[in-house]
């Protein structure tokens, strides 16, 4: 994480303090993975992204997803600087073949949700005897 | 699940912001994924800036054993100094990120310091 901090224009500022909540503070994971009877959720924290920025590849049973934002924030004054997610690219190996043409993905409030299921290859296949 | 009772837990944590400065204004700019304008409340009382942003409970649902069941939930305060006319604070909130525009108090001037002698 990169924080620039500025004694002097500590001081000065006007958001000079920060209070740290009552309360025991938690980590919200930025990919948030689901598995239940053969559908799988996948979670992406990306605050600020539009669906342009993101990249999602589905190859074989890995999901790779990558994000990136442009920005230039060169000319800010920044006082304080904590947010620093304007990339990421993440693969993670599914537990199973997933169905390519039925994956779903949304994005909403910052979050991007892909929506995966059970390739039909996967699924248990009874064997009879002959 | 929509049905608001006493008993909702909430799971706090602290989300990221950035702050930097204009001619005219403070911009305070916080990451919260996951709410939407129902879930954010932003207050200013006395000094006190308080950012609260609720997510949605569908959106981050645990069943691993050692997070307690809960909502997430983001909060942050910042203590507010003169600099600020609190009257003329406005938000905005797009793809899970809370801008805050604080606009600099008139009364913000090249401030002499005063010296005082003690005998």
């Amino acid at each position: 994480m990169l924080t620039t901090y500025n004694v002097l224009h500590d001081i000065n500022s006007l958001l000079d303090s920060f209070i740290e909540p009552r309360h025991a503070v938690h980590e919200l994971p930025n990919v948030d993975f689901e598995e239940k009877e053969g559908e799988i959720n996948v979670k992406y924290l990306v605050p600020e992204a539009k669906i342009e920025d993101i990249d999602i590849q589905l190859e074989n049973n890995i999901l790779k997803v990558s994000y990136e934002r442009e920005q230039d924030d060169s000319e800010r004054r920044y006082i304080r600087k904590e947010r620093t997610s304007n990339r990421f690219s993440r693969a993670i190996k599914l537990p199973y073949k997933v169905d390519g043409d039925n994956a779903q993905a949304s994005l909403k409030d910052g979050v991007l949700k892909v929506t995966l299921k059970k390739s039909p290859d996967a699924l248990p296949k009874k064997i009879e005897i002959k | 699940m929509t049905n608001a009772t006493e008993s909702v837990k909430y799971n706090y944590i602290t989300p990221a912001a950035d702050i930097f400065e204009e001619e005219t204004k403070f911009v305070l700019k916080a990451d919260l994924p996951g709410v939407s304008k129902e879930g954010l409340d932003v207050t200013v009382e006395n000094n006190l800036l308080e950012i609260t942003g609720k997510t949605d409970p569908e959106l981050f649902i645990h069943t691993d054993e050692s997070r307690e069941e809960g909502i997430y939930a983001y909060k942050r305060s910042f203590k507010i100094d003169r600099n600020i006319d609190t009257g003329r604070i406005s938000a905005s909130l797009q793809d899970g990120v809370l801008t805050l525009e604080l606009a600099k108090s008139e009364e913000v001037k090249p401030k002499k310091i005063e010296i005082s002698y003690k005998h």
